[in-house]
């Protein structure tokens, strides 16, 4: 069934179980990260209130980003499998730290939260980029040579993405359901149970290929593969330009995302309620939208690709809002805020085509980045991509 | 203001374009190969062609 999903009937049993694991494990890695995962900041900001949460999620983003990287040459070093249930482990435990506040009472809440924080940036910084970083190199072991133009490839890694986003959101409101029923920490609880069980079928599901040996674990050894995985982004021009072009692109849609989007969406729909209609009428639309993209970015060559969708994602885009505030300017202040059906078809026309071009944009970098990057360094570079792109961004 | 800013975004969405045309113009590399792996390939390359002379 899940292979008929996903293309890969024709491959041989171990392509087949690598594909259905990686597939399987990436959504409900994605969906057990989302149960709660809203609820903790609230939660944060019930016990200790705006300035002291802002401080902890300072602590939080910085360790993860002073660590993603070390992180990643880790999982390069012991194994893929290894880091991801460590960082499942500590993710459990995490949550056990913050439900069993149902019990009891610290004498310094802030230290515990920030103490909980920190822990929680060590398990998101072990898991970036492990996952994918086994899958691919799982894929260059044993499935390549079925899928010679990685159209099995795009194919999985685009409809992985889509999938989990849909049922992400469906454990975001099994979590919803679960606070309101009974209470945040009974959830926080719940979410230590499920990431404990996931910890171990990751374990002994991220098998089937024989990973290539590794150096023997020394701190030498260990310093080397971290100037390696550094290397890896400047020595080949293709990667470091690659790499730029990446991180521009992770700035663009950040800033987008966290800046723009809320006020403009705000601006033309008027209220709160109208704006969360037009998201989930965005997010609907986007979905047909997304499998098109993957189903042509299967087709195209990267090489040839990227350039040209590039020129088209800064260009048309850019002329559609530059025509959308022409011809409806945004009001000055909240108050003035109304609802404008004529801007809002434009607005979600450029979301539709901003969600198309990034879809097929990511799928052909990962097609890419599949073939470019050695596989004894694939973690590292897959941790420290996005940890430069979050750094410029902030 | 905010359509200003927006309007900024042009610059990296436009540098990034940039630096993918750079990355595939006049490259002819296509993975990293250590000083090992080239000289690996090339004792490769000259079993291969010495198989091919041989059986020809």
């Amino acid at each position: 069934m899940i292979s008929r999903i996903l293309g890969t009937r024709e491959f041989d049993k171990d392509s087949r179980r690598l594909f259905k694991n990686y597939f399987l494990l990436t959504i409900l890695m994605t969906s057990v990260r989302l149960i709660a995962d809203a609820f903790f900041i609230l939660y944060i900001l019930d016990r200790i209130g705006y300035s002291k949460t802002s401080l902890l999620l300072a602590i939080r983003f910085l360790t993860q980003a002073v660590i993603d990287y070390p992180t990643g040459a880790l999982g390069d070093w012991i194994g893929h499998k290894r880091v991801i249930f460590i960082a499942y482990i500590s993710h459990s435990f995490t949550f056990v730290l913050l439900g069993s506040l149902l019990f009891f009472s610290p004498s310094n809440i802030v230290i515990y939260l920030i103490f909980i924080s920190i822990l929680q940036s060590f398990s998101l910084a072990q898991e970036s980029g492990a996952l994918q970083s086994w899958f691919d190199n799982g894929y260059n072991e044993i499935a390549k040579a079925n899928d010679p133009e990685k159209e099995i490839y795009s194919g999985v890694f685009g409809k992985t993405q889509i999938l989990g986003s849909v049922i992400g959101i469906f454990t975001i409101m099994i979590g919803g359901l679960i606070a309101e029923i009974w209470s945040r920490e009974i959830l926080f609880l719940f979410q230590a149970c499920v990431t404990l069980f996931i910890a171990f079928i990751g374990y002994r599901a991220m098998t089937g290929f024989a990973e290539k040996e590794k150096p023997i674990l020394t701190l030498t050894n260990y310093q080397k593969m971290l100037t390696n995985g550094i290397k890896v982004a400047i020595k080949s021009r293709k990667i470091f330009f690659l790499s730029i072009t990446y991180i521009l692109i992770t700035i663009f849609i950040t800033t987008w995302g966290a800046l723009f989007l809320f006020p403009i969406y705000f601006g033309y729909s008027g209220s709160d309620q109208q704006m969360a209609s037009l998201r989930t009428v965005i997010f609907a639309l986007g979905l047909p939208i997304s499998i098109l993209g993957v189903m042509l970015a299967k087709k195209l060559k990267p090489e040839k690709w990227i350039p040209i969708l590039l020129f088209f994602f800064s260009t048309v885009w850019i002329a559609l809002y530059s025509y959308i505030f022409t011809k409806y300017p945004l009001p000055l202040t909240e108050a003035e805020a109304s609802f404008n059906l004529s801007a809002i078809v434009f607005v979600v026309i450029a979301a539709l085509y901003l969600r198309f071009l990034a879809v097929i944009f990511l799928t052909l970098y990962q097609k890419l980045m599949v073939e470019l990057i050695p596989d004894e360094h694939r973690n590292s570079y897959y941790s420290l991509i996005p940890t430069i792109g979050v750094l410029l961004n902030a | 203001m905010l359509e200003t800013l927006v309007l900024f975004l042009f610059i990296p969405a436009f540098l990034a374009m940039i630096f993918s045309f750079l990355a595939f113009v006049n490259d002819d590399s296509t993975e990293v190969e250590s000083p090992q792996e080239k000289f690996q390939s090339l004792i490769m390359n000259s079993e291969q062609k010495m198989y091919f002379y041989k059986k020809n």
